[in-house]
C-alpha cells in the first residue's frame, strides 16, 4: 500500500469524526443543548449512529477548541459563548441598541493619512486625518481592538466628542451619518501584540474586518481595521434574491 | 485614555502599519505583488526603518509575503475577494471570473442518504431523523482547495439532486435539480484549523479559517438545506456592502 493510499484510508475513517464535530459544534454554539450539558456518550452514539471512538474523538476536538469541557463523572459541558451580531448592525445601517457596548480609547490624534487609507477615502496621501483606536467591550467583556482613520472635516467633530459607548453612537453624537459601509471579512490569527491587548494567546483566531464608511452623499470618510475575538463574536448574515419576499421569523 | 509607554507605542505603530500593508498586499495594488522598497514605505507611511521592518516581519510570519535579501518583498499568493451576495447564492449573474462563475470544482467525499441530525432539524424546522441527503465535498478553485462543506438536504428536495450533475458549485447543483434559492442565512465565525482541515484543505493545524453555517430557503420560505462550511481565509475574503434604507 502506498503512502497516499494509507493516508486516504486514514482520512476516510476520520470523516465521521469531522461530521460529528461540525454538528455538535453548531448545536453547542446555538444553545441547542438543554442546560449546556451534552448528552452522554451512549446517547450521542445512538442519536448520530456513531461509534464510541468517533464520539470521543469529536468531543476531544471540541474540547481542544475550547467549545466544551469534559468533566469526569459529570459529562460534557458547553463552555463557549458567541455573541452572534447581525451583519447589518455591524454595517451601522439599521437602528440598533448600543446599550451593552463600552469602549476605551487607546489613541486619538491627528496623523498624515497613510497611502492605503487615502486610496479608500479618495484623498491625497499625507493629508491630515484623525487616528482613533479603541478597545471595544460587550457586556463588560473585551471583544476587540478597532483602529479608525477619519478624514477631515468629519474628524473635527470627533476630536472633542466624548466616546465611551459604541462607534456608531459616537458618530451620531458627533452629527455624522452612516449612509453606506463596506466590510471585507476574514479570519486571522492574533499576533503577540493583539494577543496582549485582547487577553488572548498568540495564534488565537480573530474575526477580522476592514471597513469603509460613507455618508448619505456617498463620500467615504472613515476607514477602519477591526479585529474582534473569534471566540466571542460571530456574524449573522441573511440575503434574499432581489424581489423575493422576506422569510417571516427566519 | 489608557497609558501606553514608549515601547508599547512603538509596537502599536508596527501593528498599525502591518494592518495597512496587509490590506495593500491583499488588494494587490503593488505591481505584480511586489511591495515598494523599505525606503519607499518609510517615506509613504512616515515610519521609521525599524517600524517598517517590524511590520514586514509580521506579514512574513503570517505567510502573506516573502522577503528576499537584495530582491525585496513579494506577496506569496493569489487572493480572491468574494461578494457576499454571490456567496449567499442570491445573485442572478455571478461574476464569470468569480467563485460562482463556473470555475469551481467539487471533490465529492461523501454522497448518501442519512437521518436528519438534530441541529439540522432545528435549523430547517423539520423532525430529526427524516430522510436527508448528505453531500460532503472539498471545493477546488484555480488548482487549490479553498474550502469544504457538508450539506444536509431534506427529502423530497434531496432526492432531486443527482451526483453526476455536481460539476461546478453547489448552487448550480441545486438549480440542476430544479430547487430554488430564495433566501439564505450565514452564521460566520473565525476559528483555527485542526487535523482534518490540514488533510483536506492542505493547510497547517492552527491556521485561521472561516466557518459558516448556512440555511437555504425556497420561494415559499421553507428551509430545505443546512450546511456547515470551513474555508481558507488566506485565499478568500468576503466583501459585504450595505446601504441605509431610505426612512
Amino acid at each position: 500500500m502506498t503512502a497516499l493510499m494509507r493516508s486516504m484510508t486514514r482520512e476516510r475513517r476520520q470523516h465521521p469524526t469531522r461530521w460529528l464535530r461540525d454538528l455538535l459544534r453548531a448545536d453547542a454554539l446555538s444553545g441547542g443543548f438543554a442546560g449546556h450539558v451534552l448528552p452522554s456518550e451512549p446517547d450521542l452514539m445512538l442519536t448520530y449512529g456513531a461509534t464510541r471512538s468517533t464520539v470521543r474523538e469529536a468531543l476531544h476536538l471540541l474540547a481542544a477548541e475550547g467549545i466544551v469541557e469534559r468533566l469526569q463523572g459529570t459529562g460534557t459541558l458547553v463552555i463557549a459563548q458567541r455573541y452572534a451580531r447581525r451583519l447589518v448592525e455591524v454595517h451601522g445601517v439599521v437602528e440598533s441598541d448600543f446599550g451593552l457596548f463600552a469602549s476605551k480609547v487607546l489613541a486619538r490624534r491627528p496623523v498624515p493619512m497613510p497611502p492605503s487609507v487615502a486610496r479608500y477615502l479618495e484623498q491625497a496621501p499625507g493629508s491630515p486625518c484623525l487616528l482613533l483606536e479603541y478597545l471595544g467591550a460587550l457586556e463588560g467583556m473585551t471583544i476587540g481592538v478597532y483602529t479608525n482613520y477619519i478624514a477631515y472635516p468629519e474628524a473635527d467633530a470627533l476630536e472633542a466628542t466624548p466616546f465611551d459607548t459604541h462607534w456608531y453612537q459616537f458618530l451620531a453624537d458627533a452629527g455624522l451619518q452612516v449612509g453606506e459601509t463596506d466590510l471585507l471579512i476574514e479570519a486571522l490569527a492574533a499576533d503577540s501584540y493583539l494577543a496582549e491587548l485582547l487577553n488572548l494567546s498568540p495564534g488565537d483566531p480573530l474575526l477580522a474586518m476592514q471597513q469603509v464608511i460613507r455618508n448619505d452623499d456617498g463620500r467615504p470618510y472613515n476607514y477602519a481595521i477591526l479585529r474582534s475575538r473569534g471566540d466571542r463574536l460571530s456574524l449573522l448574515s441573511r440575503a434574499g434574491r432581489p424581489g423575493a419576499e422576506p422569510i417571516p421569523g427566519a | 485614555m489608557v497609558g501606553r509607554n514608549r515601547r508599547e507605542r512603538g509596537l502599536d505603530d508596527a501593528r498599525r502599519l502591518r494592518d495597512l500593508l496587509r490590506a495593500e498586499v491583499k488588494d494587490a495594488v503593488f505591481n505584480g505583488g511586489r511591495l515598494p522598497s523599505e525606503e519607499q514605505l518609510m517615506a509613504d507611511y512616515r515610519a521609521s526603518r525599524a517600524t517598517v521592518r517590524s511590520a514586514l516581519d509580521l506579514l512574513r510570519d503570517e505567510g502573506l509575503v516573502e522577503r528576499l535579501p537584495g530582491v525585496g518583498t513579494h506577496a506569496t499568493q493569489e487572493f480572491s475577494v468574494v461578494d457576499l451576495g454571490e456567496q449567499h447564492g442570491v445573485v442572478d449573474k455571478p461574476q464569470p471570473a468569480g467563485l460562482w462563475g463556473g470555475r469551481q470544482r467539487p471533490n465529492i467525499i461523501d454522497w448518501r442518504e442519512v437521518p436528519m441530525p438534530p441541529v439540522g432539524a432545528a435549523a430547517l424546522g423539520c423532525a430529526s431523523g427524516i430522510r436527508t441527503l448528505r453531500v460532503d465535498y472539498v471545493a477546488w478553485f484555480d488548482g487549490a482547495p479553498m474550502g469544504m462543506a457538508t450539506n444536509y438536504v431534506r427529502f423530497p428536495e434531496g432526492e432531486r439532486l443527482k451526483r453526476d450533475r455536481f460539476v461546478t458549485d453547489w448552487y448550480a447543483l441545486l438549480e440542476s435539480g430544479g430547487l430554488t434559492i430564495s433566501e439564505t442565512t450565514f452564521l460566520m465565525e473565525a476559528a483555527l484549523s485542526d487535523i482534518h482541515d490540514e488533510a483536506l484543505l492542505q493547510i497547517p493545524v492552527g491556521f485561521p479559517i472561516m466557518l459558516m453555517e448556512q440555511v437555504i430557503y425556497d420561494e415559499h420560505g421553507s428551509a430545505y438545506n443546512f450546511a456547515t462550511t470551513r474555508g481558507r481565509s488566506d485565499r478568500i475574503a468576503t466583501l459585504s456592502r450595505q446601504r441605509r434604507s431610505p426612512a
